[in-house]
Parts: C-alpha cells; sequence; structure tokens
C-alpha cells in the first residue's frame, strides 16, 4: 500500500483517528468509508485501514449485446438544472461526473484523478487526468472543468440545483494551478463538498454544449447518444473504447447498447412489457409490485437508503404550525410503522422524525423512539386550545406512496379530532407550490452525509427549507459539524442536531424507503443504487 | 366459495334496498295502470331491469345510513390490498371487507355505497341545471330562430367540438386558482332563475302587478341562494354565531356545529363547485341542441299558432305551449342525459381532477386502484360495474320509455 | 352547393379564432398554469421565487438570446402573444413543444429550439435531426392507425347488427340486440378498458388460462402458444417501439370500439326498420321477390344513407375517447399528448390539440352534410 490517497499524499489525521474509532466500535465501517474517501483517501486504502477486504475488482461478464431498460425518459436540458435522478441517468452515459458516488457507500474519482482536502477541508485540491477527450474530439482541459465548477456556483440561475450543493464555494474560489490541478479555496469548512459533486446533477458539460444537453450530447463518458425523445425512449452506443479515457483505467465497458423505454409512471405497462421480453430491467420497482415481480421469475435488487418521505408545517408566523406544542401532537399521532406498511409494503425502516439515519455517517441513536400516543395527542392539544383545529394537508396524488402516506396519516389525525382537508393534487400543480402549503409531504432522495441534508433544508432562510423552519441554534451547531472532518466528534454535534429537531417537532419522517428494482437472467452486474443512478460499465448480458 | 360467502354478504349487507326495492317495485307493478308513463315502463321486461338498476342505486344512496358500512374515509389497520371477504383483525365483531381492503386500508364495499350520496345528486342535480339553459336558450333558439339562433347555434357547436378533457383541465385544475369555474357558475345558475322568471311572465301574461308580487316573493329567496352557491356569498359569520349563541342551548359543542351547519348551508364544499360547473357546462350544449331542435319542430304545429293568433306572449308559447308537448322525448334524453353526466364525472374522477383523491366518488376510486388493476382487480372492478350498472339502467329506462311512448 | 361549402368554411375559421383566442385568454395569464409551466421547465424542487422571476422574463417579456436583465427586454402582453400565435398558425409554425421539446407541426430537417431557430453547433453546422416531425403530425398519425383499425371491426359489427336487428323488427333477435348494443353504449372507455384488461390480460384472464392450457400439451414453440402467452399483454405497451402490431392494438381497439358500436347499431336498426315498413319494400315482397333479394339490392342500400351520417359524426367522439383509452394502455397517440399538455399546461401544444380537434369536428360533420346529400336522391334533385 504505497499510496494512500489519491494523490500519494498525506492520510488526514482525522482518518486515521477515525480508523481507530471503527474499530473500537465508535464510528460504523460504512460511516468510515464514506468520510474518508470524501477526503480523498483511496476506497482501498480505506477499507484496509479497518480491515476490511476490498471486493475482486472487474467482472468477466459476456462483450456485447443490448440492455433495455424501462425508465421515464424525461427532458435533459442542461444537467444543473437537474431535478429528476432519470434525468442524471439519462446523461450519465456520455456525461460523466467528476467524482462517484459508488454502491458500496464510497466515493471514487471518475473525471478526477484524484483530490485532497488540507485538514479543516476549506481547501481542496483537484487533480485532473490529462488522457480525457470528449466525444466531439476537444481535449478535456483544466479551463472546461473550472467553467464547469463556476458555472454551478450560479445561484441566480433559476433551478440550478448545483449552487445549495457546493454554497461554500464561489465563483473566485476556483483556481487553475496548473493544466491538470484545480484548487477551490472555500468560503467556510465543508466536508460535504465532494459528496456535492458526485450528485447526479453534477455531470461535467462540455463549455459549447449551448444548454440543452438532447440537442448537444456532447460528454467525456463511454457510451454516444444516438436517439432520445422525451416521454418515448433513448438510445445509446458504445464510443470506440480506445476514445474512452476509463478504458485503461477500469477495463473496457461489456454492452454495445443500452436503451431507455418510457412506459409511463402506471407500472401496470412496465410489468407487460417485462413478460413479454420487450425489456431486461427497470429503473425502480414500486412496493407494492414487488412481490408480482419476484412471482414473474424477475430477480430482485434491493437497497436500503436514505430516500424518505418528510410532512412538515410550514411554519410562518400567525400560523398554528408556528405552534410547537401542536407540531409535537401531530407527530404523536402518527405510528411510523402504521406509515412503512401502508406506504411501503414494509420495504425500508421505521424512522425518527429528525431526517438522519443509520445510513449517515454522523447518525446518532437518540434511544427514544417516537411512538403513537393519540390520547397524549388529544391532551396537548387539549391544553393549547387547538382541539379540533382545522388545517389543510396537501400531497402529490400520483397514486404511490407519498399518496399512500399522506392519507394514512390524514386519517390518524382525524383520529386525534383534528380537522383535515385533504388536499391531493396532481405532480405539475403539486410542485409549483411546494414550499408554501400549511402542511403537506414532500419525498427527499438520500444524500451521503447528514450535513449536507440538514444544510439544504433546515438551515435557516435556505432555499429549500419547506418547514420555513429557523433556529439560530440549530444553524450554529451545524455550522460547528460542517467543520468537523472527524465522524465521531462530528456524531456528538449530530446528536444534538437531531435532538433539536426531533424536539422542535419540525418534521414526521415515517421511514426510510427501502427501493428496489429488478432485472431478467440475462442481465448480470445490474444494480438498484441508493441514489437511484445506473452505473453500466460493468453491466454484461450473460 | 369465497365467492359465495361474498354474495351472501353483499346481500345481508344492502337489506335496506332489498327492502325497498321490494315495496317500491311491487307496489308500482301492482298499480303500473293508473301510473302514466311510470307504469308503462313496467310492461316491458327492459323497462323493469333499467327501473331496478337504477332504483338499486337510488336507494343505496337513501338508505346508506341504516347499512352496517364502514365509514368512507375510515381505515383499518392492517386491510391494505386485502382480498375479498377479509376480516379484520383486533376488532371485534368486526364486518369483513366485501369487497376488500384498497391501499389505504379502507373498505371498498363501502365506499362504494357511500360514492352514491355523491355520485347520484351530482349527475342528477348537474342534468338537471344543464336542461334549465339548454331548455331557455333552446326554446328562444328554436323558436325565435334569427340571428339569436345563429348565435348561440355557433356557441354550442364550438363547446361540443372543443376536447372535453382540455375543457376539464381549463375548468377544474385551473380553476382553483381562478375566476373561471366562479364566472361560468355565475352564468350557469342563472338560468334556472332566468326560466323561473320567463315562466311566470309568460304566465302572467307580461309585465304586470301580479308578476311584480310573485317577483318580490320567490326573488330574495333565490336570489339567496345563487348568491350562495355560485360566489359562496360570504358574511354569514354573523348569522351563524347568533344561530349558535340563540339555539346552541350553552352547550360548548352543540354551538361549533350549528356554527359550522348554517356555515356551511348551500355551500358547495371544495372542489365541488368546479366539477360541477365542468360537468353541467359540458352537458348544456347537448340539451340546447335536442330542445332547439324540438322547438323548431313543434312550432309550425296548429296549437303554436292558434296560441299565436290569440296574441299570447312568446315566452307563454314556448313554455306553456311547446315544453308540455315535447315533455316525451325530453324525459327519455333526461334519462339518458344523467347516465351521461354520470360518465363525465367518472371522467373527471378517473383523470385525477374530480372531487378530491380521497372522495369516494366511483371515477376517483378506479383511478385510485388503476395501477393495480393486475395484481389487485378487487379495488377497481367494483367502482367500474357501479357506473356500467348505474349508467346501463338509466339507458335501458330511457329506451324502455321511448318504446312506451311510441306506442301511445 | 358552394355556398353552402364556403359558409361552413367560414363557420370553422370563426370557430377556430374563438376557440384559440379563448384558451389563450384562459391560459395566457393564469397565475397556475404558469407556474406549472415554470416548474415543468425549470423542475420540481423549484422555489415559487424563481419560477415567479422565470415566468416574468420567458412569458411576459420577450428578451435576446441568453439576456436574463429584463432592462433590456420588451414587455410581451397577451395580445401581442396572440396575435403572433395567430400569424405563426397560418403558415403552418404552431410553435414549440415544452413538455416534448420539439416544435409541434411539420417537417423539420434541422433541429429547432424553443424559439423556433435552428440548433447549430460552434462551427456554424446546422444539426441534424433524427425525429424530424412534429408532435401533431406523430401523434395523429399514431392514433390515426388506431382509428382506422377500430372502424373497421366497428363499422362492420355496427352495421351488421343493426341491419338484422331491423329486418326483424320486434322479434327476440331484435329485442337481444337492442340490448346488448344498449349495454355497450353503457361503458365508459375507462370502465371497459379496465373490464378487457381484467378477462384478457391480468392472471385471471382468459389468455393465461389460454396459455396454461397449451402448455399442458407442451406445445411450447408454436406460434400460438407464443401469441397467447405475449400478446394480450403486450398490449398494453407503446406505439413507437412496436408499431403496430396486433398485440399493441387488439385491446385499446376493442375499448375504443365498444362505446361506439352501440350507438352506429342502434341508428342502422331503426333506419332499416324504417325502409322495411315502407311502401316499396313491401309491394316487393308481396310480388314474391325472396326476402333476401329485396334486402340486399333495395332495402340496405336506402337503409345506409343514415347510419353513414352517424358514423362520420363517430370521429369527433372517437377523437376525445381516445385520450382516455391512451391513458389506460399508454399508447402514444393524439390523446395521450393532449393529456400531457393539458397536465402541464405547455401551452402551446394545448391550443395545438383543441385546433386540431375542432378542425376534425367540423370537417367530418361537414363531410357528413355533403354525403347525406349526395347519397341521398331525393335531396339531390332539389
Amino acid at each position: 500500500m504505497s499510496s494512500r490517497t489519491l494523490l500519494g499524499g498525506k492520510v488526514p489525521s482525522s482518518v486515521l483517528k477515525a480508523a481507530k474509532d471503527v474499530k473500537n466500535g465508535k464510528v460504523s465501517r460504512r460511516e468510515f468509508l464514506a468520510t474518508a474517501t470524501a477526503l480523498g483517501v483511496t476506497g482501498a486504502a480505506a477499507m484496509s485501514m479497518i480491515g476490511v477486504k476490498p471486493a475482486a475488482a472487474g467482472s468477466h461478464g459476456k462483450m456485447g449485446g443490448e440492455l433495455r431498460i424501462s425508465m421515464q425518459v424525461k427532458q435533459m436540458t442542461d444537467p444543473r438544472l437537474f431535478d429528476w435522478s432519470e434525468m442524471g441517468n439519462t446523461a450519465r452515459h456520455f456525461c460523466e461526473p467528476l467524482v462517484r458516488w459508488n454502491r458500496d457507500f464510497t466515493f471514487s474519482p471518475r473525471l478526477l484523478a484524484g483530490w485532497e482536502a488540507n485538514e479543516d477541508a476549506t481547501v481542496y485540491t483537484l487533480k485532473l487526468r490529462d488522457n480525457v477527450t470528449w466525444n466531439n474530439g476537444d481535449k478535456c482541459t483544466a479551463e472546461h472543468i473550472a467553467w464547469n465548477l463556476q458555472r454551478w456556483t450560479e445561484g441566480d440561475v433559476e433551478g440550478n440545483s448545483m449552487a445549495a450543493r457546493v454554497s461554500s464555494l464561489t465563483k473566485e474560489g476556483v483556481e487553475i494551478v496548473d493544466a491538470t490541478t484545480i484548487r477551490l479555496n472555500l468560503t467556510k469548512p465543508d466536508i460535504t463538498i465532494i459528496a456535492g459533486m458526485a450528485d447526479y446533477p453534477g455531470l461535467i458539460v462540455h463549455p459549447d454544449f449551448g444548454g440543452d444537453l438532447s440537442a448537444n450530447p456532447i460528454g467525456t463518458g463511454p457510451y454516444n447518444m444516438v436517439e432520445f425523445e422525451v416521454e418515448v425512449g433513448a438510445r445509446y452506443e458504445k464510443r470506440d473504447p480506445a476514445e474512452w479515457y476509463g478504458t485503461a483505467e477500469w477495463g473496457e465497458v461489456k454492452l454495445d447498447s443500452i436503451v431507455y423505454t418510457d412506459y409511463g409512471n402506471d407500472p401496470a405497462p412496465e410489468t407487460a412489457a417485462f413478460e413479454s421480453g420487450e425489456i431486461d430491467a427497470n429503473y425502480e420497482t414500486f412496493p407494492a409490485q414487488a412481490e408480482l415481480m419476484d412471482g414473474l421469475g424477475f430477480t430482485r435488487s434491493q437497497v436500503a437508503t436514505g430516500a424518505t418521505i418528510i410532512a412538515r408545517g410550514h411554519q410562518s408566523e400567525g400560523s398554528i404550525m408556528a405552534n410547537k406544542n401542536f407540531r409535537k401532537a401531530l407527530a404523536l399521532c402518527v405510528s411510523n410503522a402504521d406509515m412503512l406498511e401502508v406506504g411501503q409494503n414494509g420495504i425500508g425502516s421505521v424512522a425518527e422524525n429528525h431526517h438522519v439515519g443509520p445510513m449517515h455517517e454522523e447518525y446518532v441513536d437518540l434511544g427514544e423512539k417516537p411512538t403513537q400516543n393519540i390520547e397524549a395527542a388529544k391532551a396537548l392539544l387539549e391544553s393549547e386550545g387547538l382541539a379540533g383545529a382545522e388545517f389543510t394537508y396537501s400531497y402529490l396524488a400520483g397514486g404511490d406512496y407519498r399518496q399512500s402516506t399522506s392519507e394514512a396519516m390524514i386519517s390518524q389525525f382525524r383520529e386525534a379530532g383534528l380537522n383535515v382537508e385533504a388536499d391531493g393534487r396532481p405532480a405539475s400543480d403539486f410542485w409549483s407550490n411546494w414550499l408554501n402549503y400549511p402542511y403537506s409531504t414532500t419525498n427527499w432522495n438520500g444524500r451521503p452525509l447528514g450535513v449536507q441534508i440538514y444544510g439544504l433544508a433546515y438551515r435557516g432562510g435556505v432555499k429549500w427549507n419547506e418547514a420555513n423552519y429557523s433556529n439560530a441554534e440549530f444553524d450554529a451547531l451545524l455550522d460547528e459539524a460542517n467543520s468537523l472532518a472527524d465522524p465521531a466528534a462530528r456524531s456528538v454535534v449530530m446528536g444534538k442536531l437531531e435532538k433539536i429537531l426531533q424536539d422542535d417537532g419540525v418534521i414526521i419522517q415515517p421511514y426510510w424507503r427501502g427501493i428496489l428494482c429488478h432485472h431478467s437472467d440475462a442481465v448480470h452486474g445490474y444494480f438498484k443504487h441508493q441514489a437511484n443512478e445506473h452505473h453500466l460499465e460493468e453491466v454484461s448480458m450473460g | 366459495m369465497v365467492f359465495f360467502s361474498l354474495l351472501g354478504e353483499f346481500f345481508v349487507t344492502l337489506w335496506p334496498v332489498w327492502l325497498a326495492l321490494l315495496i317500491v317495485m311491487g307496489g308500482s307493478y301492482m298499480n303500473r295502470h293508473r301510473l302514466g308513463l311510470y307504469g308503462h315502463v313496467y310492461d316491458s321486461p327492459v323497462g323493469i331491469v333499467g327501473l331496478f338498476l337504477v332504483l338499486f342505486w337510488v336507494f343505496a344512496a337513501l338508505l346508506a345510513g341504516f347499512m352496517d358500512l364502514y365509514e368512507p374515509l375510515e381505515t383499518v389497520r392492517g386491510m391494505k390490498n386485502k382480498p375479498p371477504m377479509t376480516v379484520p383483525q383486533g376488532i371485534e365483531n368486526a364486518q369483513p371487507f366485501i369487497f376488500g381492503g384498497d391501499k389505504i386500508q379502507r373498505d371498498v364495499f363501502s365506499r362504494i355505497i357511500w360514492g352514491t350520496q355523491l355520485v347520484l345528486p351530482i349527475a342528477i342535480f348537474a342534468t338537471a341545471v344543464s336542461f334549465t339553459v339548454g331548455i331557455t336558450l333552446g326554446l328562444a333558439a328554436g323558436y325565435k330562430g334569427g340571428w339569436l339562433d345563429t348565435v348561440l347555434s355557433f356557441i354550442a357547436n364550438a363547446v361540443l367540438s372543443f376536447p372535453v378533457i382540455v375543457l376539464f383541465y381549463l375548468i377544474v385544475l385551473m380553476g382553483k386558482d381562478s375566476n373561471l369555474p366562479i364566472a361560468l357558475a355565475g352564468i350557469i345558475f342563472l338560468f334556472p332563475i332566468a326560466l323561473l322568471f320567463f315562466g311566470l311572465y309568460g304566465y302572467f301574461g307580461g309585465w304586470s302587478r301580479k308578476l311584480l308580487i310573485a317577483c318580490l316573493i320567490v326573488g330574495p329567496v333565490l336570489i339567496f341562494a345563487y348568491l350562495r352557491i355560485a360566489y359562496n356569498l360570504p358574511g354569514l359569520g354573523w348569522l351563524a354565531d347568533w344561530a349558535a349563541r340563540t339555539f346552541g342551548g350553552g352547550d360548548q359543542e352543540t354551538a361549533s356545529s350549528i356554527t359550522i351547519w348554517v356555515r356551511d348551508f348551500l355551500r358547495l364544499p371544495g372542489n365541488m363547485l368546479n366539477v360541477f360547473v365542468a360537468v353541467s357546462f359540458a352537458s348544456a350544449p347537448g340539451a340546447f341542441r335536442i330542445v332547439r331542435g324540438l322547438a323548431l319542430d313543434t312550432k309550425t304545429r296548429d296549437y303554436v299558432s292558434a296560441a299565436e293568433t290569440r296574441g299570447e306572449n312568446s315566452w307563454y308559447i314556448m313554455i306553456f305551449e311547446i315544453l308540455p308537448n315535447v315533455r316525451g322525448p325530453l324525459i327519455v334524453d333526461a334519462a339518458l342525459r344523467v347516465g351521461y353526466t354520470t360518465i363525465l364525472l367518472g371522467t373527471l374522477g378517473f383523470l385525477g381532477i374530480g372531487l378530491g383523491t380521497e372522495s369516494p366518488d366511483w371515477g376517483s376510486m378506479i383511478n385510485l386502484g388503476r395501477s393495480l388493476l393486475r395484481v389487485y382487480p378487487h379495488m377497481v372492478l367494483p367502482p367500474a360495474i357501479a357506473i356500467m350498472t348505474l349508467v346501463l339502467g338509466l339507458n335501458l329506462l330511457a329506451d324502455a320509455m321511448r318504446e312506451q311512448s311510441l306506442k301511445d | 352547393m358552394l355556398s353552402f361549402a364556403l359558409r361552413r368554411f367560414f363557420i370553422l375559421l370563426l370557430t377556430l379564432l374563438v376557440v384559440s383566442f379563448a384558451v389563450f385568454a384562459v391560459v395566457a395569464s393564469n397565475e397556475r398554469a404558469l407556474r406549472a409551466l415554470a416548474v415543468g421547465e425549470l423542475g420540481s424542487r423549484t422555489t415559487p421565487e424563481e419560477a415567479k422571476s422565470w415566468i416574468n422574463r420567458e412569458i411576459f417579456h420577450q428578451c435576446p438570446k441568453g439576456e436574463r436583465d429584463l432592462t433590456k427586454c420588451t414587455p410581451y402582453p397577451v395580445y401581442e402573444r396572440y396575435w403572433d400565435w395567430l400569424s405563426g398558425f397560418v403558415v403552418g409554425d404552431w410553435g414549440y413543444s415544452i413538455v416534448f421539446k420539439k416544435h409541434i407541426l411539420g417537417y423539420s430537417e434541422f433541429k429547432l429550439d424553443s424559439r423556433g431557430e435552428v440548433i447549430k453547433d460552434r462551427d456554424g453546422v446546422p444539426r441534424p435531426n433524427k425525429d424530424p416531425w412534429g408532435v401533431i403530425n406523430e401523434r395523429l398519425t399514431a392514433t390515426g392507425i388506431l382509428a382506422f383499425w377500430t372502424f373497421i371491426p366497428m363499422v362492420f359489427f355496427a352495421l351488421l347488427v343493426g341491419v338484422i336487428a331491423g329486418m326483424n323488427e320486434g322479434s327476440k333477435t331484435d329485442r337481444s340486440l337492442s340490448v346488448l348494443s344498449i349495454a355497450t353504449t353503457s361503458m365508459p372507455e375507462y370502465v371497459s378498458g379496465i373490464l378487457f384488461t381484467v378477462f384478457f390480460a391480468t392472471a385471471f384472464g382468459v389468455f393465461a388460462w389460454l396459455a396454461a392450457f397449451f402448455d399442458l400439451f407442451a406445445w411450447t414453440d408454436t406460434w400460438f402458444d407464443s401469441w397467447a402467452k405475449r400478446s394480450p399483454l403486450k398490449a398494453v405497451s407503446n406505439y413507437d417501439k412496436d408499431g403496430t402490431s396486433f398485440a399493441v392494438l387488439f385491446l385499446p381497439v376493442i375499448t375504443v370500439a365498444i362505446y361506439g358500436f352501440g350507438y352506429i347499431a342502434r341508428m342502422t336498426r331503426a333506419s332499416m326498420a324504417e325502409v322495411m315498413a315502407s311502401q316499396y319494400i313491401r309491394t316487393a315482397i308481396l310480388k314474391g321477390v325472396p326476402r333476401r333479394k329485396v334486402v340486399l339490392s333495395h332495402a340496405l342500400r336506402n337503409a345506409l344513407i343514415a347510419p353513414f351520417t352517424i358514423i362520420m359524426l363517430q370521429f369527433p367522439f372517437l377523437l376525445s375517447g381516445v385520450v382516455i383509452v391512451e391513458i389506460i394502455f399508454n399508447y402514444k397517440g393524439f390523446g395521450f399528448a393532449l393529456n400531457r399538455a393539458a397536465t402541464n399546461m405547455d401551452f402551446n401544444l394545448i391550443v395545438a390539440c383543441s385546433v386540431v380537434s375542432v378542425i376534425v369536428v367540423l370537417a367530418t360533420q361537414f363531410i357528413s352534410d355533403i354525403g347525406y346529400i349526395i347519397l341521398n336522391p331525393r335531396l339531390r334533385k332539389q
């Protein structure tokens, strides 16, 4: 083990300390791997530090063949505007990220050769590869990467969700050191920035792509996009392996072509397509369909995720949702286990109303779990003079877990005598106002780090703070957590944050979703990724 | 076996409906010769079957309160997607879920029955409103002709040639934030009042003191109801408070229920006004066409000319000469149109823009269970069959009435 | 005749004008619609402020390409938008669909952006378009295929049933055929679609049983086995990939056909019964001409005039009926496009679909009227 970080530098002391904590049980293995790799330690090195043998690399699948996947094909304009994992998937085969979040919860470099962080995570050094070429023949230069990093920081561009993910970065903070080195000078300590880059909107585009990737599919990946029609399908064909930098690094990709077909969001046509052999794999199987698909003889791939559903009141001044005890009473009405059963057919795990869970490295088990107690809820409402209070509960009525969970929750609210008006809305209608409903449920994708989620959704005044939650103490603690690279130290702060969120009754978070997909026997190496990403380089047909 | 116990449970639970059907249909059959057009329906087997199906749903709506049902929004733990005839666990003497449970753990059978209380009134009243629109404008267009006819027919054709789905999206979905449905409601609900006024106007032979007195008597009530329904007239808070104080008797609970009752009196809740307007608006041009055609046909008859020579005013001729003489085809069309309105209402529910996702109306139930159709058909088949049987009943009834009126 | 045609054409134009203006008036400034549009464009996690600024810039102003500063843009009021749309509409430029990310009407050799300008790469070479046909062209073709295959069995069986029932008016056959046609008109598409899916395409369905039955004899590789196993299931699939196989069309076709069938059958029956009761048919029968010959050579011709007009009038109904059917079976035709446009408030496409629908309705009405005049000898002479 000659080089222990990706760039051959020194392993940060916090990582070494954390490795010790793993051995004496303070930090879980998964937590350790995520942080260590996010700070630039190689996956193999991180694993060896805690005595885990890395899985044998490279598979020996057959070359060639076509993989046909059922997935909704949404529009594909500018990656930084992506708001659905499906969009990331349609682009990822030709447009690659700097860093990839792997199936085993580690981070590994893609377009980067590696990265390193300084001790307090304020300066990151990104090392670029020198053999990357775009599929239009251009060489991928440091200027291209820097241009991408800078456009992520443009917070005033509507819909640019990368801005929140790299909030510690400014345009001026991106510094080109030499042809293969970029230095990021952050405005504050930030351990989440690598994880943010690995998210699906963080795909690297060519400066000439013109704002519409579907019209100009320029990228660096192993496939070329040959067909793309929104709501219908997309098709990719293998690029000359010699042109793709990754062939030398990871080996040639197996599949000749990849096809996405859009069967709408109703699972019935997709199931039919499976049965008739029109498709080999799907993007996601709804929990209600899981057993049916198993029964039809398809292979299930399931993963526990940080994807979840959040019910929150909008704490606008003067509304009942601004009353902490009212919110706590709401939480008392709900049995999270029931929600898991109704919403997910039990696929997943019960959550604890603070949006951080065992899949996050800094999670602390608070011990006491939220439990349903209708009588206590009634008593609390009575004492606040809010018995029988009225409010409107908005949710996305698309016939999936969101609708089931919301309606089941409404029914439990009603058991406590609350007058809830159910306001189910079609998708376009729901999202057009999602931050402002008095009470609503929203689904959230999983993110590698708990601090990322808190920074995105619960910090006072941030864009996606749908609960309109503002707590100075919480914000201060969050800043502190963000500067702690050592997971064990961070956990202490995180425990406080979790407690605050739970005690304030900000959200009801009934469960963590288990997500799953199916594929036929002919497909090898296809799996459900915890963030719904398709990594198909290793996948083969037979 | 499940099938037979299901049938058994189905018959037992619906006992009030069977009893009512027995009394009404049996009684009517005995006296069918004294009952006019209604009695004639009993002369044909088709008519009896049609009437049976229609009355079945009508009595289900009226007598739902007497049956041993779950509440329409009641969820029972552990009953998600359960097949028909599953008995809930952990409750003593629990009724089985006759048609099984839906995604949200609710009883499909009970929801179907409660759903009649939404589907039938909306279908019937929306048809009635669209008929008043059709009659008022259709009579005028058919009888008076000229530019009025040209303009009205043009508008009716334009609405009819417009895709009904887009119409629904425009009115119901976008209407939540705009004044469009309220504006349409304002127009549509004006017609029942207008028809009544023209009726009085014709009856009293134009402007007279009697007409004025009649208007003063009926007017305020109608205008109140109109403003209340169409514009959701605000300002009843003081009345609600007063009623609660006066009749509440000091009891907090009674007082609050009185407040709510007064506050919501004659007010269409939630999305219902939008749905009502959309359905009536889509159905009105058809009614207009029918009435216009009948008026055109009838206006050359002798009794119309006779009335004209007598110097009756034209509203009198339209409402008291033409209308009674075309009542046969109109009644037949009304039966068909209630069926059509039911279908439209179901379409709204199916598209997910109807009365609300929780609502037990049949279209919404179909929409809710549709994605699981291939796995759990028990959630979708019952509401689908309910719509089918109600519409079939109405169509058979209409057919029988047409046959019988042709015989006369 | 010519003046009749001209008058109809004028009415068509007027209706188009009124309908398109009505849609514009309702949608163009509706807050909810515009927000939905912004969300569709910017993504579901858009904040209301972002949506607002996007709407203000993209809808209420006209900006030079890539310009984000509102002061450099000119206001773009609704009536100007309508006028621009109308002048584009007349020359066949129906705008750009936000949902489908392509132009709405016509053939375009090169890729177009949302402003209708050709997208060029950095050397100024226009990007070739792999998908050159507009949304309406593609979707209407798909629906045309569905409509064609629906009409053939629907009209055939409806006429057959109607003629048989009308020939034997009052008989038991007549009664039962009447009830049958009434029953079919009582099933809206979303009901019959569900019934057929359950009946044919679920594990409880006919084809599943058939497949199981043939498995019993181990006829594994026969065409029928694979057909029985697969085709009805495939029927819930999508047009673009499968073309127009029997398997794709089977369920949508019977679902649409069943609703229209009853109406045509009843009209044919009435018309046939009337003809059979007429003087010349009675005379022919009394003269001893064989009944079959009377029906085939005399009665049928006259009896089919009325159904012809009814059949033509089924087209518009079909156009709205297919929306539901295409949603149920995920058939990507006109109704599918219309539904996607309406749910996402894809403004240009909503107007385009409404206009197409109006044209189809009024054109078929016109053909029906002309046909009635031509077919009916008495009217022709006038």
